[in-house]
Formats: C-alpha cells, structure tokens, sequence
C-alpha cells in the first residue's frame, strides 16, 4: 500500500490542478482568484437567518454526552470507560426516531438537550469529526489515507474545525468565508464574536464585531453631551484615529479597532435599546448564558439593523478534561444545557426561532481510554444542533464501538470519526443558502465525501 | 461306433498284469460275449492315459433303450455300459490316481435287459479280458521326485575357480525333454540339458567370495518336460537332503584385509609430543606374525606388532615436522606373516574407512607467532603519562611462562607478562620524548617460554596487522605552541561595539574543551570555546572599558583543557609575533557616545522594564546599556510569595498573588528581571482560571521559579517548571500514573504534549533563525509524532506532591517544593518502567527511574535545535518586537546554543544579548514594521511607573485585570496564552505577512475597556485630589497617580508635552499626535483669574486630558 502522507497528497492535489508545481505559488493564485471573483460571487438574500456556533473548547467529551443507557452496549461503554464512565442513573434515556439498536441517553445534566430533542428541535450527531476523506482504521495504521495536520493538537484541530480548508494556517474560517459570499447593506458586520479570538468567523474580505457577552461597551469620557471636555475629547480622539496620518501597519490596525468600536457600538446599542422587554432571564453566573442573551438580542434586532445573514461565535470552554472530569462535566454541561435552554426561549419570546440554528462544535473528542482522573485528547465526538429549522429527534451518523483498537479506533482509543465536520458544515451552509458547487469550494475537503450533507435541517 | 463307457466308481482296478496276459485269450464259447479286448498297445501308462476296451458279442446287438452291460473288473468295481447296438463295443477307460497294473482285469460281464434275453437270459461270468495283441500294458500313476543332491568331499576349502560337482538323483528314471535349472543361494544357477536316467551331475564353479551356504540350491525349475516312463511329471520340490544339510564342503574365497582405520582419541589439533591412538579392524580373524607399519600423512608412522581377533591398537607420537590437516593413513606394509584360517595373505588394499572418515584429528607441529597486534586504546595521539593498551592476538590458547616486550616505533615498549590465553595485553605507558605518527611494534623479544596449547614453540615475527592498520595512534609528546597572533585589520582607533579582525596561527590544532582566553593589552579578551585549526580568523570586539595604545596580546590564560590531538597543553608563552609587531591599533572606547541619550533610554527602559521614570531615564543616561543590564542582573530578586505575609492560602483575599505581583513589578528595583520573568510567565503559561485560584502561595511561588530563573539557564528553568506542582496541576503531570491496562488508563499526555509545542520546540523543525525547515517537497517537518507524546507521558509518570501520603488525595497539598515521586515500600508505584523512545530517536532505557528518567526526557528536549530559535524568538516578540528579522533570532539564538564561555541555554547572555542588538538599538525607520502592540497590562504599569503610583496599604486592589484588560498575571485563559505567537490579525497586518501576537486580545470591545480602564486610573485616581474619601478604609488599597510635576509643567503646552513625549513615547511623538495632544492641553484654558483650587484642578485636567490623549495615541500603543 502507498505510504502517502497529508502533504504529499495535497501536492499532488495541487499539481493536477495546474501545470505550475510551485505549492506556495499555487496557494498564492488561488487566494488572489479568490479576492477578485469575491464581488462576483457575493449573494444576496431577502429572508434572515441566523447560524450561532457554539464553540466547547478544549476538546469535549462527546462520549459522555451521547452514550449507550443500558444493555450490553451499556456493558461495552462501561468496561472501556471504567472510571470515566456514567453511573446508568446518571443518563437520561432517549427515545430517536431511528433507533441505533440498543437503549441510548443521554448525560443526566443535560435536561434541556433532551427536551429539544423531544420537541424535534434538536438533532445529535454521532462520532463526528476533522476529516480529510473518509479513513478506515487499517488506512490510518498504514499511514496510507490523509488526516489532519497535528491531529490532538488542540490549536492545530481548533483551526481545523474552524476552518475546514486543506491549509488552515492564515485561511479564513468556514463562517467568515460565507459571510464573504453574502451581500451586506448593514454598516455592522454580519459576524458577530462574542468570544475572543477565534478563527471561525474571520473572514478573508470581512471581519466580525466583537461583543461584550454583557453588551455592548463605549468610551468612558466620550458619551457625556453636557460636557464639553466630553465633546471635545471624543472630537480629538476621532479625528486622531485616521490611518492616513500613520505608516506602521499595527498603528492602522489598531485604529481600525476603534473605529470600528465607536461606529458599531452606537448603532447596535439603539437597536438595543428599541427592543422590547422578554420574560426570560439569564441563569444567575452563567456568562455562556450572558452572551446567548447578547446573540438572542442581535437577531432580535436585525430588522432594524437590516441584516440578512448573520453567524455567531460563543465559546464555552473548560472541556480541556485532562483531570477531575466526572466532576467538571457535570458543571460545564449544565451551564451549557441551561444557557441553550434560556436562548431557545428568548429566541421564541423574541418570534425568531423560526430563522436561527445554533450547533455545537469542539476540536475534538476526548480518548475512550483515561489516565486515571481525566481523559487526553481525541478525535472523533458527538455534537448536537438545534433550532426550529433542525429536524429533530433523531440521531445522524452510527454510534461507534466502544472498544479499544475496535474497528472505530485510530489508536489507543481516539475514534476515528465517520462523519466529517465538512458533512456537518455543508449542510449547514445549504440551509444557508449555497448550492452543491459553492459548497465544494467554500469546503475543499467535501469532495472527498460521498454525501454532501446530513439530512438534519428540514 | 463307439460307446461311452461310464465309470460309475471312482477306483475300478484295471489290472493289467504283464504276467497274465496269457489268461486274456481265453474265450467261453457258450458265452454270448465273444471277447472282451484291450485295444491299446503294450507300455506304461499314467494318470489320464485312456485304454480302449472291445467287447465283441456272438451276434449282434438289438438296439434296445434297456439293454446295458456291466463289467465287473477283480476289484468289484462295476462299468456299465448302455445304449447297445451291434456285434461289438468300444470303451474307454481313463487312468485315474492310485491305479495300477494288477486291476485290470475284469471278473464277470453281465448282460441286462432284451440283450439278455437275446443271449438266453444267461449270467455270464469269468469272461477273461483278451488283448488285441501281446501288449504288455502297465499302469503307472506314481510321480518322479528328487532325493538327494550330493557333492563329494575336498580335503580343506574349495577354493576360488575350484568345480565341484554335484550329483543330483531321482526316485525313478525319468527322461528330460528340455532344460532343468538350478538356482543357487549366490544367485547363480547351472542347468541340466535333456537325458534320460536316474541321476544328473551338476556342475558348480567357486567363485570369489562363495561361501557354503551360497552353495545351497534354492529352487529348480524347468523348461520342457521332465517325466518319468508313464509320463508322470518330476516333483521339482527340493529335497531335505540338500548339499549344505548335512555338508562338510568348506568353501573360502576370501584373503583378509583391513576394514577400517580409526582412532579412539577425540578430534582436535595434536601438537608436537602428542599421542594419537590408532586402531585397525580386519575383516576375520587372522595369524599374524611380524610387523605391520602404517604410514600417515602427517609424515609419520604407527606400528602395529600384535592383531588379536580382528582388531589390533596402537599409537601414534607426534614428532617435529608432523603436520597434516585430517590425520589419514597414507599406506600400510607388512614384514612377516599375516594369513587367514584357509592361508590366504593379508589383502594389500587400503580400506573403505580411513581415519579421516570418522576423525578430525590435525596434526600441527608449526611454530605459532602474533597474529596481529591491535590497539584497545582508541585511535588518537597520545602524550606522555598515558597509557596506550595494545592487545596481541594468538590463534588460539598459549601460556607465557616470562615477559614479551614489544619494542615500538616511538623508541617505548610495551611488556606482556606471563598469562594464558588468546588474547595478551601490553600496556604501553608513554614517556618523555617518544614521539612517532603511527604507532607500530617493531621487534618482539622473548626473555622465557612461549607455547602455544600444541605445545608447539612461538616465533617472535611482527604480524601483518600491527596496531596502524587497525587503529591510528600517534605519539605525540610535544607541546603545541602559539606562533603569532597578528591583525588583518587596518591601522586605527577601533571604539566600542568596532571590531578588529585577528588571525591565531597555531602550531597545530587545539581541541579545547574549556577555554584559550587571549588577554589583551586594552583589558578586552577573546574566548576560544571550541576547537581550533592551526590558522583561526577571531573578532575581538570592543566593549565598554576596553582602552590601549597598542592592542597587543598581554596573556594566554587556559581554562579547562586547551591541548594538541595528544592531550598536551598549549604552551602559554607569548609568540614571538604579536598584534603589535606589525599593527598599530589604537582601542578606546571611553568616548561619550557610548551612553545613551534621554530619548534612547526612554526607548531603552520601556523595553527592559514595567514602564519608564524620569529618574530611571536620567539614570541611565550617565551609564552604558551594559552597565545598566550588569547592575539590574546583580540586583536582589524581588520575591511574590514573601509579601504575601501568609503561607496559608485560606487567608488570603481570593488572587492575593496578583496583588503582590503589582507590588514587584511596579516597585521592584529588579525590573529588568520582573520583565523577563512575566514574558516567561507568557511561555510557561499557568493560570488561575483553571481551578488553581485556591492556590495563591502557590502561584506566586511558580512565578518567583520564573523571577529566580530569570537570569539563570533555560534548563534549569525548564526542570523547575515541570516539577513545579502549581505547572503540574494545570498541565496534570502531577498524579499521572502508569498505565493500568486492565481499567483502560493511560498515562495523562497533556504536559508531554505543551511541554514540546508550547515550551521548548515547537511543532516544526526550524532553521537557526526560527524560520521553518522544509523538507525537498517545501514542505514543513513536524517535530515530533503522537507516539513521541505519548512516550514522555510514559516517562512524566509517577509525581505527586512532595511528602504526599496518599497520590491523588494527599492530606496536605504541597505547592511550595517541587513535585516528588511517589514511593511506596520502595517501589515506585506509579512510574512506568517501559523504554521509550524520545526526540530524535534517543531511547530511554527500560527500568528508568523516575527521576532519572525525567532528566533525561528534559536533556533531550533541552537539547534539540528547535529551542534557541524556538524560544528565543518569543522572547523577543514578548519585548522588543513581534516580527524579529530571521538574523536578529539567528544571533540570539547562536548565544543560547554557546554562550561566552560555549555553555547552552544561558538565559542571562540570551537576554543582553536580545537588548543589545543592533536590530533592538537603532531607531527604526517610521515605514518600518518594526515594533509591537503594547500589552494592556504594560499600559497600566507604565501609567503608575511613570506617575509614581502608589496606595495608602501597599497593596494594590486591581486584581481582576483580565476583566477589562483581558490579560493579568497568571490569567491565561488556556495553556496557549494570551495569544500565540503566530497570531496576524485580519487587514492590513495579514495582508503584509506579519504577525501580531497581541492584537489577539484586542478588539472592537477589548480596545475599549482597556481605554476606559486607563481613563479610569488616570484620571479618577490623582493623588491629592481623589485620596480624600472620609472613609480611608475604603481607599487604602488604591493607586492614586501622582502628578504634581505634570501639574507644574502644565501651565505651559510645549513643557508639558516635551516632558510627557519623553516619559511616554521616548520623545517619539509625531507632530500629528503632538497638535491633538496640544489642542486638547488648550481646550482648558488658564486666564489667571483662577482661584489657587480652580487652577489644581485645571492644571491637573490639563495633565490628566493630555496623558490619557497619549496613551490612546496609535504612536503610543505600538512600542518601536
């Protein structure tokens, strides 16, 4: 068998693709072509939609969220998870639509989930992952089929989900890329961050706003009309952001940042402020919850705001579970099953569920294996969606086997993923609004794949 | 026609007596039968011989189905014969088994049915059986056999070609129409042609090896036939009495002659004096009387005087000049009798089996010499005092009873005493002035005996192998020296940071492990660390201080060991051709230029420190960068933990540890090293937003290992990182077991894993100047595999907190001292024994103690090429800039792989020399992408650096900088900092290939909090004007600025900017920045009229408006 690693194939890739061989030169050309069919390219819609992606960070433990309740695959679970496993009273059960042929549940703290799943509202995804074509376990021993670049790296996978290219270092993110297809007469971008730095919603062509998950922020000093000393400081300082006056490209930058701050703040504070009051409160020290409710209000607004495609990054982290992860993932997956539940509510007191999908995404998945207190890093993992678009009440993909050098493990028990995140991405770019040939070259890795996409959004 | 006459017994007796064939003619007359007659002519006649019998009637026969006739023969058997027509009958008899001659003759006919009417009912009986003629017919049924075979008796053997003649006899005569052939026991076989007669004679050659029972007939057979005279076949079964039973025919054919040579002495090599046993077999027994020499091919010879039976032994002396490779026996001869039982002779034939056959018996008498001499000692030149091992090698096993000496080519000599063995060693001990290139042995002398285990003598011959061909060794007892030392610069004054260019000639190369430290006259020195050819190009750079006349070489200080090949140090005499024989330079660097201006140290310090002061600025101006670097590396490390003032967590306020952080890096004097210590706090990342808030001794005690390593060596630095139990909480080395198959537990890989990406290498294998390797595709190659990871995680197991009494829940959490391994009953019980591989593929052995394991898994990682560049460069981006050239990491890179004196990972070189470089020194140029976004923490300490904040307590209650500022000290919100250093912010700065780790923390929200808590601290916080609160309590533990110079320099715009461009921006404010910063001085204007508070509080607005209008500035946010 052709020992072929990642880069070799991405060479050939390449290759095929020009005469040029130059690899730095190809991915030179294929960026400018990018920039200037941009314009081109750029779509408009006259319906709104929303996509919030709802970042774990630190690689969650997927194996403990969606798992065997009972039954000899209870049994499976058990005898590979050992100390990492869930006590039978600790799972909720499940009843899906299509059955994975034994009883399946999910964590005991994750009683929203279950609700929204029982509503159809929210669909789970079985051993789910960074792929860059299918691989089966003897193809990875033989090192014969391409993976990721650093796979269980946590920045190298992070920026491979985020990005899903076959480059990811400097490449947009796959929700910033659409936002760069997507026509916008709105002066605030259509990414919105309500976390810090993350690949995902970078654009090439566009950037995202940053959001406070409290709100937004504005200058102390500024904003007082009965000073003057106000006035005339906010006069000074924005007449001395001004790019033309500075060379250094970090000065630009940096002035960049405030204008944008003082422009976008104002205008998405009154849209703010236009709204009317809703029932549902955020769950006392839940900041993840604080910045759903900050997302909840952004799509609440969009009218005024005359958005028409807008995506969202929140990141909940902790899920980094090298130790104490029984205990932690009680806390992280309740903090996170009551801020999903207090959005879905929101979205509905708002009248907006009808146009909003938020799905879960993590590097990757944890090993089945622990070391002794916790669990390193994995590969393949289980994630839900939800949303009244999303056709619920179903579990997509097939429940790996649980076992250890088992058919679904790469190596000492990180599951080699059968669905792709690109599978995962493309059908939610085509509820998006991008057909199969914009989708293969928004996901350069979802040619590799037979289905385009999984069936979960009606 | 003729009538079938059926036998209705199975014995009719037709006699046939010869005697009484008389009787045959007589006739009854009255008799109706006339006659009975045998038809068939006179002679024997056997088994299935027919006789035709004629019954003639007196008249004819009516034919009648009842009439039938019955013969009664003598014997009362009956023949009936019916279906009668005519005058006469025909019958036949068949002869059967068992008849014979003297039943054939019939005792009545009996006449039945009409026939017997027809004959007057009349009973005839006594008709006599007449034959047709006078044939005499006999009835003979017995079959021939063979009785006996019979030879007649020799006297003695039968002898090869002899005949005997055997007689064959028979029962009967018998007639042989054909071939009778007899087989023999041998296989042969003679045969009998056609006779007639009761014996034949058979007629029997001896051949070659018959013997008697080869004599014995074995079957017969026959072509044709073999019959007696009534044509009764012979019975070919032999008889009993066959030749050999009884048989005194004795046959022998055979001389005797010997079957085999062999020996009942083991196979091996026989020397000189040795005895070999030598045996014989014959093939029978034989008299033997004389001698029977044997001739081997050794040359010698084995007598043999007795045979008994058919064996006889002897032996064989080995005598000088016997050699054979297998011993065999060549030839054999014969004086006097050796004979056989029948007489014949010994057989002069050599036998099947020779010696050869079923020994290997060597016969070696050779004299035996060196076959080759060779060096244990390795190749190299030696010197005196040493000791070089020579090894002689022999073919086998010899002893040494005295002394060898090998005289060499350097005029020594090496002695072998007495020993036993292959191998002998001779120690060469080098003396004073032996010298040779290579080392050879050029006579062996012999003082006793030498034999070899044949016992055979040794012959003191040089071997082709000796020493040279096998390993090089050079003599070498004389001293290299320093020929000259001379300038290829021209002619001058050279100052400071100038450089001269020196040439060393040596008298022949150095290896110097230490160093050859060449003073000079101008107090400067140059450091030779590693080995050196004969003609060495050095660069003496002039330092501060440095200052002569007449750059000369003053003396040669050794340090360590400076040597030749041969270990003999360098003479440290001046050469006879110094610098100054032949060049004139001039050294001084006492000019003034040399300190920096006011602007430079401000530029200078906000590098190096946590934020320029005027005192600070003004300080520096009177020194030198070095001095100033010197002074702040010799200065007393400001501790976090002691101003704690508790060891108990429990109470302290809740991040107590950055509180006491403000305190040493806003008030420590150490700053250059709280500098250092922070940017390393950015690459050894811990943080309290892990669960490790509780721990606030802890922590601070974790970042004080960063202060005390500051200055110290990255490897150090490393191990204490690793043991720290704060680190090995956070990263979960601490309590990491060994595997446990059996409840599916792995060692934890999260420390292995960032201890490599995070700490030390790296992902991909870099260049010395930290770009990246590519392989021939151009593409990256990653520094390690999973299995690498998971091969540290291995070796990282087994630590728990120090003193720990249980391993995962100890009673008293220890997160002061180092983790330690935990060891139960001797054992340590956690720690994965297995080998492993490493980086670069060094394996860690199996069995490797914890411990042990640990720092050789930290050498590794400490040793590969990735961590100069690696590190170095973070470094750099923390505090100078974020796009270093690859040069500037190049050269900051090859100082912590050698630093002065060539030793690796010195942090404190590593650091002057980031400073000090000319890329960090010059100013750079305004379109120049030099420089970096400042922290936001850097900002904030800056502020109260510059405008000597300062809180009522001491302690400072901004504790939660991460809030606004989104970083603080040890508040990474994961392992990967802040932000990482290839972070490019989207624009312009990504669009250029830069990259701008900071601005990963700033965006449209965090650019505003940082300004507002800026705003806050500036202007809310005046001393003299906000610390008035009532309730003091309430205040104590605020930074209250203190402006009352800013204040003074107020009233006029152009003093107070002057002095804030100084303090802020390194007197670097553009004019752009200058006319908004003044336009906002002005907008509070000064009438004169102002009460005494109305102008405080103007001039202090004043000051307040202008510093927060800088520190917003894009001049000032990104430092250059």
């Amino acid at each position: 068998m052709t020992n072929i690693n990642r880069r070799n194939f991405i060479k050939l890739g390449l290759s095929a693709l020009a005469a040029s061989g130059c690899l730095s030169l190809q991915r030179q050309l294929f960026a400018e072509v990018l920039t200037q069919k941009d314009a081109k390219k750029r779509k408009t819609f006259n319906d709104y939609k929303a996509l919030v992606c709802i970042y774990l960070a630190g690689g969650c433990d997927g194996f403990n969220l969606l798992l065997p309740a009972d039954g000899v695959a209870y049994d499976e679970y058990y005898k590979v998870r050992q100390g990492m496993a869930l006590a039978k009273d600790q799972i909720i059960s499940l009843n899906p639509a299509t059955s994975q042929g034994f009883d399946i549940g999910i964590h005991y703290k994750l009683p929203g989930v279950k609700s929204l799943f029982e509503s159809q509202k929210l669909a789970l995804f079985a051993n789910i992952g960074n792929l860059i074509q299918p691989i089966t376990r003897q193809e990875f021993l033989n090192n014969s089929v391409p993976v990721p670049d650093q796979l269980f790296s946590h920045n190298s996978q992070e920026d491979q989900w985020q990005i899903l290219s076959k480059e990811t270092r400097g490449n947009p993110g796959w929700g910033g890329r659409m936002i760069d297809l997507t026509d916008s007469s709105s002066s605030v971008p259509a990414g919105i961050n309500l976390s810090g730095y993350n690949p995902w919603i970078l654009g090439k062509t566009t950037s995202p706003y940053k959001l406070k998950s409290s709100g937004i922020v504005t200058y102390y000093g500024m904003d007082n009309v009965n000073s003057t000393t106000d006035m005339k400081r906010k006069e000074l300082f924005t007449k001395m952001m001004d790019k033309s006056q500075f060379e250094h490209p970090f000065q630009k930058s940096y002035i960049d940042l405030h204008n944008n701050s003082m422009a976008i703040a104002k205008k998405i504070g009154d849209a703010f402020n236009n709204l009317s009051p809703i029932t549902t409160t955020i769950p006392t020290g839940n900041s993840f919850a604080e910045s759903l409710m900050s997302v909840a209000k952004m799509i609440a607004a969009q009218p005024e705001l005359n958005m028409k495609r807008q995506v969202f990054f929140v990141r909940a982290g902790g899920y980094d579970t090298h130790d104490s992860q029984l205990t932690s993932m009680e806390t992280l997956f309740k903090t996170l099953d009551d801020g999903i539940t207090m959005f879905q509510n929101a979205l509905n007191e708002y009248g907006i569920a009808d146009r909003t999908i938020s799905f879960t995404a993590s590097e990757f998945g944890r090993t089945l294996t622990g070391n002794g207190d916790g669990t390193d890093h994995g590969w393949g993992s289980h994630l839900f969606a939800f949303g009244n678009p999303v056709k619920g009440g179903e579990i997509f993909g097939t429940m790996p086997i649980l076992e250890v050098n088992g058919q679904n493990d790469s190596r000492n028990g990180r599951l080699i993923p059968t669905l792709s995140a690109d599978q995962y991405a493309s059908s939610i770019a085509e509820w998006f609004g991008f057909n199969e040939s914009e989708r293969l070259s928004l996901f350069p890795n979802l040619v590799n794949f037979t289905n385009k996409t999984i069936p979960f959004i009606n | 026609m003729k009538y079938c006459l059926m036998l209705i017994l199975m014995s009719i007796l037709l006699a046939c007596g010869g005697g009484g064939g008389g009787n045959n003619n007589a006739t009854n007359k009255n008799s109706f039968v006339v006659s009975a007659t045998a038809l068939s002519k006179s002679g024997a006649y056997g088994v299935g011989s027919e006789i035709e019998i004629k019954i003639d009637f007196k008249e004819a026969i009516v034919e009648h189905e009842d009439n039938k006739i019955v013969v009664v023969f003598q014997n009362g058997i009956e023949l009936t014969i019916t279906n009668l027509s005519g005058l006469s009958i025909l019958a036949t008899y068949v002869i059967q088994e068992g008849d014979n001659t003297e039943g054939l003759k019939i005792v009545s006919i009996t006449l039945h049915g009409p026939i017997a009417e027809q004959a007057g009912k009349t009973i005839i009986t006594n008709i006599p059986l007449t034959i047709e003629d006078d044939s005499n017919i006999i009835i003979d049924t017995k079959h021939p056999t063979i009785t006996t075979f019979t030879a007649p008796l020799k006297n003695g053997f039968y002898q090869t070609d002899d005949t005997i003649s055997i007689t064959m006899k028979f029962s009967e005569t018998i007639t042989l129409t054909g071939t009778l052939i007899i087989e023999f026991s041998s296989g042969r076989s003679s045969i009998i042609n056609s006779f007639t007669g009761d014996s034949a004679e058979i007629k029997c050659k001896v051949e070659n090896g018959d013997d008697t029972a080869k004599l014995t007939i074995s079957s017969i057979s026959l072509t044709g036939t073999a019959t007696d005279r009534a044509k009764n076949n012979l019975i070919l079964d032999l008889p009993t009495n066959n030749i050999t039973s009884p048989s005194d025919i004795k046959i022998d054919t055979t001389p005797p002659f010997i079957t085999s040579f062999f020996s009942s002495s083991p196979s091996g090599n026989y020397g000189l004096g040795s005895t070999i046993n030598i045996s014989l077999l014959l093939n029978e027994s034989v008299t033997f009387n004389g001698v029977l020499t044997l001739t081997l091919n050794s040359g010698g010879s084995v007598v043999f005087t007795t045979i008994q039976g058919t064996s006889a032994s002897s032996t064989y002396t080995v005598l000088n000049g016997h050699n054979s490779s297998k011993l065999s026996v060549t030839s054999f001869s014969l004086e006097g009798t050796l004979i056989d039982a029948s007489g014949k002779p010994l057989k002069n034939s050599m036998p099947n089996v020779n010696l050869e056959d079923n020994h290997n018996i060597i016969i070696n008498t050779s004299n035996f010499a060196v076959q080759s001499i060779t060096s244990l000692t390795t190749a190299g030149s030696y010197t005196v005092g040493e000791t070089i091992q020579l090894q002689l090698n022999f073919e086998d096993d010899s002893t040494l009873e005295g002394t060898l000496t090998l005289e060499l080519t350097s005029g020594g000599s090496a002695i072998v005493n007495s020993f036993q063995g292959k191998q002998a060693i001779a120690n060469y001990l080098v003396g004073t002035n032996q010298n040779t290139d290579t080392l050879k042995v050029t006579e062996i002398n012999l003082n006793g005996t030498f034999k070899n285990s044949l016992n055979n003598e040794f012959v003191p011959t040089i071997p082709a192998i000796n020493i040279d061909n096998s390993t090089l060794i050079t003599i070498d007892t004389i001293a290299p020296t320093i020929v000259s030392l001379t300038s290829s610069s021209v002619n001058g004054i050279y100052r400071k940071n100038d450089e001269v260019s020196l040439i060393l000639t040596l008298s022949e190369p150095l290896v110097i492990d230490g160093q050859l430290k060449l003073n000079l006259s101008s107090g400067g020195l140059i450091a030779i660390t590693s080995d050196a050819t004969t003609a060495l190009n050095l660069i003496y750079k002039v330092k501060t201080n440095e200052n002569t006349n007449l750059l000369s070489l003053t003396s040669i200080v050794l340090t360590g060991t400076v040597t030749d090949q041969a270990g003999n140090s360098l003479a440290t005499d001046l050469p006879a051709i110094n610098i100054n024989t032949n060049s004139t330079i001039v050294i001084d660097s006492t000019s003034a230029y040399n300190k920096p201006t006011q602007n430079e140290s401000a530029r200078f310090l906000t590098q190096a420190t946590f934020g320029p002061n005027l005192d600070e600025i003004n300080s520096l101006t009177t020194k030198t960068y070095e001095q100033w670097l010197s002074e702040q590396m010799n200065k007393t490390p400001t501790y976090l933990r002691p101003f704690l003032g508790s060891t108990v967590d429990a109470d302290l306020i809740w991040s107590a540890h950055v509180e006491v952080w403000w305190k040493a890096t806003i008030f420590g004097e150490d700053q250059l090293r709280q500098r250092v210590a922070f940017a390393l706090s950015e690459i050894f990342v811990v943080s309290d937003q892990s669960g490790l808030g509780d721990y606030k001794n802890g922590l601070s005690n974790y970042y004080d290992v960063l202060v005390r390593n500051a200055f110290g060596n990255y490897r150090t630095l490393l191990e204490e990182v690793t043991l720290s139990p704060i680190m090995g909480l956070y990263l979960s080395m601490l309590a990491n077991q060994k595997p446990v198959p059996a409840k599916n537990i792995r060692p934890d890989e999260n420390f292995a894993r960032e201890v490599m990406q995070l700490f030390s290498i790296g992902l991909y294998e870099l260049n010395i100047d930290g770009t990246n390797k590519l392989d021939v595709e151009g593409n990256t190659i990653p520094t390690y595999s999973q299995t690498t990871i998971e091969s540290f995680a291995h070796i990282f197991t087994g630590w728990t907190y120090a003193g720990a009494d249980n391993f995962w829940w100890p009673s008293v959490r220890e997160t002061i001292l180092p983790m330690d391994v935990w060891i139960k009953n001797g054992i340590e019980e956690y720690h994965d024994f297995s080998t492993r591989t490493l980086l670069k593929n060094e394996v860690l052995p199996a069995n490797t103690k914890a411990k042990d394991g640990l720092k050789i898994a930290l050498d590794n990682i400490f040793n590969h090429p990735n961590v100069g560049p690696f590190f170095c460069k973070q470094l750099i981006q923390r505090l100078i800039t974020s796009n270093p050239s690859p040069e500037y990491v190049e050269r900051v890179a090859k100082v912590f792989n050698a630093n002065s004196l060539g030793v690796r990972g010195d942090l404190k070189e590593v650091i002057e020399a980031i400073y000090l470089d000319k890329e960090a020194r010059i100013l750079p140029a305004a379109n120049s992408n030099f420089g970096k976004l400042k922290e936001p923490i850097l900002k904030l300490s800056a502020l109260w650096r510059a405008f000597k904040g300062t809180s009522n307590s001491g302690k400072n209650e901004y504790r939660y900088p991460e809030g606004d500022l989104l970083q603080g000290p040890l508040k990474s919100p994961t392992v990967f900092n802040f932000f990482q250093p290839t972070y490019s912010h989207q624009g312009v700065i990504r669009e250029k290939g830069l990259v701008s780790p900071e601005f990963q923390i700033h965006d449209e929200s965090s650019i505003t909090t940082i300004s507002n808590r800026l705003y806050a601290f500036t202007k809310w916080r005046v001393r003299g004007h906000d610390d008035g609160n009532p309730d003091q309590n309430a205040i104590k533990d605020l930074m209250f600025i203190n402006l009352d110079k800013e204040k003074q320099l107020a009233a006029n715009t152009d003093d107070l900017i002057n002095h804030l461009n100084l303090l802020l921006l390194n007197g670097e404010m553009s004019a752009f920045t200058k006319g908004i910063v003044k336009e906002m001085i002005e907008f509070t204007t000064i009438k004169g009229n102002e009460t005494t508070d109305q102008l405080n509080n103007k001039l202090r607005n004043r000051a307040t408006d202008a510093i927060i209008m800088i520190m917003n500035s894009p001049d000032y946010n990104i430092q250059r």
